[in-house]
């Protein structure tokens, strides 16, 4: 089947304008480089089938990044029947440099000018237009699917190569000289590779590094410059002549005097993500989730006890009620929040605010190794990690994405509130609140380490997008939304939800069987019992080798809510999640564990910093990769092995003095001063004494 | 003539030369119309002004301060 390709600028529509030509679904966005691969798919124009390739963008044909690279590989393979080249109108001119590189090679292009925003009145001529690049223009709107049908028309044609006048005012003599055994098509071509100094065009060809340089020798030094010159001249004429000026910047709003104002983006962006946290996590979506949950118990409690009816009190009705129907009710809890999540979240992508907070925070984040993005992620991490790893997928490069992810675990997340209030009430009573916020405090002060550590190390942050485009603000269709929506509750719902259960599952059969597979109701003799019995003498230096409270620990990664429950499930109290428990009871149950403050604040702390629950894993299994999911299990259980260590220590040696509550608090506050004054060394570093406006710390001189 | 980064806010400049010493960052200027004679102006900065936002041919681009160093300029 003959190829279409489908090229142009990143962020001009090249992906909207794919699931307009295929009718298909891919995700779009209002950022820089959304598609980082080529992706194909059949189109039909009237009886003949085509395949469409949809290309990561790019500007100019010198490739300079890896996206780059692929798209230029795929133009230059030379495969295909014709190049759709989509050009964004607002942004016309810079978008036609692409499209005269293109034609340059003479190559087949079709230029679909994207009309995104209406209300900009910037009138484009598309005849005028086509007799001076010589090329068919059509004039469409992806979005809204206007006279695509009349660009696919247009494919079936051929079109007239016509020579671009702006190059007969080159001199390329001299190269065109050296390629004289090429005809004289190619020697033109391979005369403009030679003065935009193009590697990767000659590599492509064949040519070894001494013959590119000998090629290059053959040009003036700024040959680069009288090229880029010519054509933005051309251009210049050509918008001139074919589009009705209009003094606009594309971008430009009135609204970035208050939300990018010094002083008002960051309480402006904490407002509106508090905003969108109260309404994810706490009214609309819990009062959904609840819903949810009732109507689940509605429907299933006649379900589950006609099985009990038959299958009686045995371990299979059992696992369905606690494992299966359990897991899946977990499952749809989150599905309000993630429905609530991703429709704040497409709202604040496709408003272009996100590239605004990126730009804002970009260099305060970035000395700790993260992105201006990641700011987003981490704070959604407070409310649920699981939902928040899910945002991480729009970091602008995989360095930053994988950080993002693994740093998410440590903001403590809504389900560990419950460890917090009901173990540590029980033992610190009003002091407790301090512990709490000593806790947050930690969580966000590892979380800034580990990010350094990595960033120094194993994953170091590139800076690949340097020059970023800024787009403007714009409004998310519903059409839009809607696609967004569908597509991530699919991802959830299939690649997180089966995991969850299946987890579930396990986790159910290693907490009722022994391992003479006799099933026990109360967990007493279990798998799990034994393992944390096994496991116990690890936790030892950190003060509390209880078996009961380990196997709570296996339980927790199922989720975190499960903890508090599990410790009262293996002392033999009744404990349901759902409903408050006094901590009285609880104090007097686990008395026995905990022989001192000092272990209950370091159980409080390795509740923190341990792996998150098989929600987070799985769906950061499916965001990063295996790898790096297994990578920052184990960075997670040793950070929160060392840190509860350590408080346990300090605490147990303070504890003399009666002075418990207090330590952790002092040790965050203490453990935050030096990061601040880490971070704040590696802001400002010393003042260059040769007095450069721009000193960077790598400056040699 | 002065680097761009030393620039005031919402004052157009036109751009003298652009440094060499970084080929991909020079190639990738002139590609997006960052020419010699061209005007440009600083929009805004970031906290710690190591990010610029500038306009350039009708469009803002976002751009890393020790590169926009390499852009030398001239008052209107």
């Amino acid at each position: 089947m003959e190829e279409i390709l489908l090229v142009g600028n990143p962020n001009s529509g090249k992906t909207t304008l794919y699931n307009a030509l295929t009718r298909s679904n891919e995700h779009i966005g209002n950022w820089h480089g959304v598609t980082v691969e080529e992706k194909k798919k059949m189109m039909k124009v009237k009886d003949k089938n085509f395949l469409l390739v949809d290309t990561p963008g790019l500007y100019s044909l010198s490739p300079l990044s890896f996206e780059e690279e692929v798209s230029f590989k795929i133009i230059e393979g030379k495969n295909y029947k014709k190049i759709i080249n989509i050009c964004d109108r607002n942004n016309l001119q810079r978008n036609l440099y692409l499209s005269l590189c293109l034609l340059e090679e003479n190559l087949d292009v079709v230029i679909a000018i994207n009309e995104i925003d209406k209300k900009v009145k910037f009138k484009v001529d598309e005849k005028k237009l086509s007799t001076m690049l010589g090329c068919d223009v059509i004039l469409i709107n992806a979005e809204k699917k206007i006279k695509v049908d009349a660009l696919k028309e247009s494919l079936l044609k051929e079109n007239i190569i016509k020579p671009l006048p702006y190059l007969e005012k080159i001199d390329f003599s001299v190269v065109k000289n050296y390629f004289k055994d090429k005809n004289k098509n190619e020697q033109t071509i391979f005369a403009i590779k030679a003065f935009e100094r193009n590697e990767s065009f000659f590599k492509l060809k064949g040519y070894s590094d001494e013959e590119i340089k000998k090629i290059f020798s053959l040009v003036p030094t700024n040959s680069l410059e009288i090229l880029t010159e010519a054509r933005y001249n051309f251009l210049d004429e050509v918008i001139d002549k074919s589009c009705q000026k209009v003094n606009f910047t594309y971008g430009k709003s009135r609204l970035d005097k208050v939300l990018l104002n010094k002083y008002l983006a960051l309480p402006l962006f904490l407002l509106i993500i508090a905003f969108i946290f109260f309404l994810t996590f706490f009214s609309l979506g819990a009062f959904l989730s609840d819903l949810l949950s009732q109507f689940l118990s509605l429907i299933s409690s006649p379900i589950l006890s006609g099985l009990k009816s038959v299958l009686g009190e045995s371990w299979v009705h059992y696992l369905f009620s606690d494992a299966i129907f359990n897991g899946l009710s977990t499952v749809l809890s989150f599905l309000p929040q993630v429905v609530l999540l991703f429709f704040f979240l497409s709202l604040l992508e496709d408003s272009g605010y996100m590239s605004r907070i990126a730009f804002t925070f970009e260099d305060i984040l970035g000395k700790v190794g993260l992105s201006g993005k990641s700011i987003y992620t981490l704070l959604m991490g407070f409310g649920c990690s699981t939902t928040a790893i899910m945002t991480a997928r729009n970091m602008d490069n995989k360095n930053s994405k994988i950080k993002t992810a693994l740093l998410c675990p440590y903001m403590s997340c809504s389900a560990k509130i419950p460890i917090y209030t009901v173990v540590g009430g029980a033992f610190f009573g009003a002091s407790n609140i301090f512990v709490i916020m000593g806790l947050y405090l930690l969580g966000v002060v590892v979380a800034i380490l580990v990010s350094l550590v990595l960033d120094k190390t194993v994953l170091k942050s590139d800076n690949q997008t340097f020059i970023l485009e800024f787009p403007p603000y714009r409004v998310t269709s519903l059409r839009r939304l809607k696609n967004i929506l569908k597509n991530n509750v699919k991802t959830f719902l299939v690649k997180v939800g089966s995991i969850m259960i299946a987890m579930n599952i396990i986790v159910f059969l290693l907490s009722s069987f022994t391992f003479k597979f006799q099933f026990v109701l109360d967990g007493n003799g279990s798998v799990l019992q034994e393992i944390g019995k096994f496991l116990a003498p690890i936790f030892e230096p950190l003060g509390f080798n209880n078996w009961a409270i380990v196997s709570a620990l296996l339980a927790g990664l199922v989720a975190k809510e499960v903890v508090v429950s599990s410790i009262a499930m293996f002392n033999g109290v009744d404990y349901n999640a759902t409903k408050l428990i006094s901590s009285s009871i609880l104090l007097s149950t686990s008395v026995v564990y905990f022989p001192s403050t000092a272990s209950v604040l370091s159980f409080l702390v390795f509740c923190l910093l341990y792996t998150p629950c098989l929600a987070s894993i799985s769906m950061m299994k499916a965001e990063i990769g295996t790898k790096w999911t297994i990578v920052g299990i184990i960075i997670q259980l040793v950070v929160a092995y060392v840190l509860s260590f350590i408080v346990y220590n300090i605490a147990l040696s303070f504890e003399i003095f009666d002075f418990c509550p207090t330590v952790l608090v002092i040790l965050a506050i203490l453990l935050v001063l030096v990061s601040i004054i880490l971070i704040y060394r590696l802001i400002k570093h010393k003042k260059c004494p040769h007095n450069c406006s721009n000193c960077h710390r790598n400056c040699k001189k | 003539m002065m680097p761009l980064t030393s620039g005031k806010l919402n004052i157009s400049y036109k751009i003298k030369s652009i440094s060499g010493e970084n080929e991909k960052v020079a190639r990738r200027f002139l590609e997006l119309g960052l020419i010699k004679g061209q005007a440009i102006k600083i929009l805004n900065t970031s906290i710690l002004k190591k990010v610029f936002l500038v306009e350039i041919r009708g469009y803002i681009l976002s751009i890393k301060a020790d590169l926009l160093s390499y852009i030398l300029v001239e008052k209107m």
